[in-house]
């Protein structure tokens, strides 16, 4: 039997935590932990027992971003499943973004690229110093599409006109001072300062968080079903392009794609 | 031959560089500067060569505010002259903003009015230590029409109201917390500061890139159409010409204080 990808913990106090386990590749989304992290989410909607849940990962990245080997696979699909495949990428992402409990994503080592998306959809987000970010998307040729409104809320468009072009990597304080996280954990005090939070979090009426949750996404920024297939589309068809395969493959390669050679 | 106003170059790698250079004026902007920095910009977005574009300026200051003797000469614009110069205005900036490639604006000294509206326009801006930034147009009785969307997407509404309004000056360090400044480096080291920020451009894919724009203006809700553009163009025009803008030009120009400051 193997590892399941995803390890789901309740503790006797309400608070769920959703590890990805898929460690060899620094937790990158393939079919299966989209699937898998999905139905997780679906369960915890209905579950009235859970009242904080806490995403992490384990390893030595939180996340990789999406997986390689699977976005080429859907690249080279016709179109519609092409759509289909970022669609569910992106469902994913809106299914966490609007449970009603109250989520905390737990990041250490490196966010990169969907990675990043997985922490603009929790409400709060805690990192150790030493945390590394970036947003790579168009190092292969792709765009950060349905990771950007969650990405966008967080850190606003003039960060995102800088890290979304650069794919530059910034640190932990970086991060915090553009607010895509929450607090910085010194080395060895992530889990204390995710307990700090989480304890909090218990002490607000159940009902009451889902309900500001639900105020904040009305008055703010909805994500809503149009972003998400917009933003599908539009990754689905730039993958599925010669400068995003020559990107993709160039990686896989280990050579520069030919936008790089002088 | 006097030098031109607008200088504009292109290198190996693709990186364009436009440089404001009415230098003896402070790079103050009037309707040539205007369409020089048009031009220049519509002809790097039309060259498949160009991967990233540079807005830099020459002299002591970025942008030091209107040119006063252009200021005088719009006081006897008619309508149509008047709603002309908005226009040329409020396209120059969207076609900043709207620039295919990523672009970077390398500000030191002052910036001021339009200068802002100008590098909120560009992808990402750096600035000197000692750079100050104002957006003065209430003090004469006219509105930063023409550059709001790109400053609201910059710095948000809330950092708006406050400057929008009092029109003070604030330092680099605060346009950086602000959000308008991505990084602030010591006099003289715009160019390294800017080095590795262009060469992380340079390794984006060019498609990926112009995609990434979009995505973000569409997303963040922060593009500007054709009805905002000419809603914002009429605001422009004819703010200029109310009596109250008659009174701000003319007290600026006389260098006194407006009939509505009471001492």
């Amino acid at each position: 039997m193997t590892d399941p990808l995803l390890i789901s913990e309740t503790d006797g106090k309400g608070v769920t935590t959703l590890t990805v386990n898929r460690s060899n590749v620094h937790n990158a989304f393939n079919e299966e932990l989209i699937a898998a992290l999905t139905e997780a989410f679906h369960q915890i909607v209905v579950d009235a027992s859970v009242r904080v849940v806490v995403l992490a990962a384990v390893g030595k990245s939180f996340s990789a971003g999406a997986d390689l080997n699977w976005m080429r696979e859907m690249a080279g699909n016709d179109r519609e499943r092409n759509v289909a495949g970022a669609v569910r990428m992106a469902e994913m992402l809106r299914a966490l973004d609007c449970l009603p409990q109250p989520t905390v994503a737990r990041v250490h080592g490196a966010a990169f690229a969907g990675g990043i998306g997985l922490i603009g959809a929790c409400d709060i987000a805690l990192a150790s110093e030493s945390v590394i970010f970036a947003i790579t998307e168009v190092r292969l040729g792709l765009i950060p599409s349905v990771i950007s409104p969650y990405v966008l809320r967080a850190i606003g468009p003039r960060a995102a006109r800088r890290y979304f072009l650069t794919g530059e990597r910034f640190d932990a304080a970086e991060a915090l001072r553009l607010g895509l996280i929450h607090a910085v954990a010194e080395e060895g005090g992530l889990d204390e300062l995710v307990v700090e939070v989480t304890s909090v979090l218990r002490m607000g009426g159940p009902k009451a968080i889902a309900a500001s949750k639900a105020l904040v996404a009305e008055l703010v920024d909805d994500v809503g079903e149009a972003r998400i297939r917009r933003t599908a589309a539009r990754i689905a068809d730039i993958r599925a392009g010669e400068e995003a395969r020559e990107g993709m493959e160039s990686f896989l390669e280990k050579r520069q794609p030919s936008w790089q050679q002088a | 031959m006097a030098e031109p106003i607008i200088l504009t170059e292109l290198d190996a790698r693709g990186v364009a560089s436009v440089t404001l250079n009415r230098v003896e004026v402070h790079n103050a902007y009037n309707g040539d500067l205007i369409d020089a920095l048009s031009g220049a910009v519509q002809e790097f977005a039309e060259d498949a060569r160009v991967r990233v574009l540079v807005l830099r300026a020459n002299g002591k200051h970025f942008q030091a505010g209107a040119d006063i003797n252009w200021l005088k000469s719009t006081a006897g614009f008619d309508a149509q002259q008047n709603i002309d110069f908005s226009k040329r205005t409020v396209d120059a900036i969207r076609k900043l903003d709207e620039f295919p490639c990523p672009s970077v604006a390398l500000v030191h000294g002052a910036c001021y009015g339009g200068g802002v509206g100008m590098v909120a326009a560009c992808d990402i801006a750096l600035a000197t230590e000692n750079a100050t930034f104002a957006l003065t147009e209430v003090r004469i009785g006219v509105l930063p029409a023409p550059i709001a969307p790109q400053l609201t997407a910059a710095i948000g509404a809330r950092a708006f109201r406050r400057y929008g309004l009092s029109g003070e000056r604030f330092d680099a360090a605060e346009a950086h917390r602000i959000g308008i400044i991505h990084e602030v480096c010591g006099v003289g080291a715009l160019d390294e500061a800017a080095a590795p920020i262009l060469e992380a451009l340079l390794l984006g894919g060019p498609q990926a890139l112009a995609a990434s724009k979009k995505l973000i203006a569409e997303i963040a809700e922060t593009g500007t159409d054709d009805v905002l553009a000419k809603r914002l163009t009429s605001l422009a025009a004819t703010t200029r010409v109310s009596d109250e803008a008659g009174e701000g030009l003319s007290a600026f120009l006389e260098k006194r204080r407006p009939a509505w400051y009471r001492e």
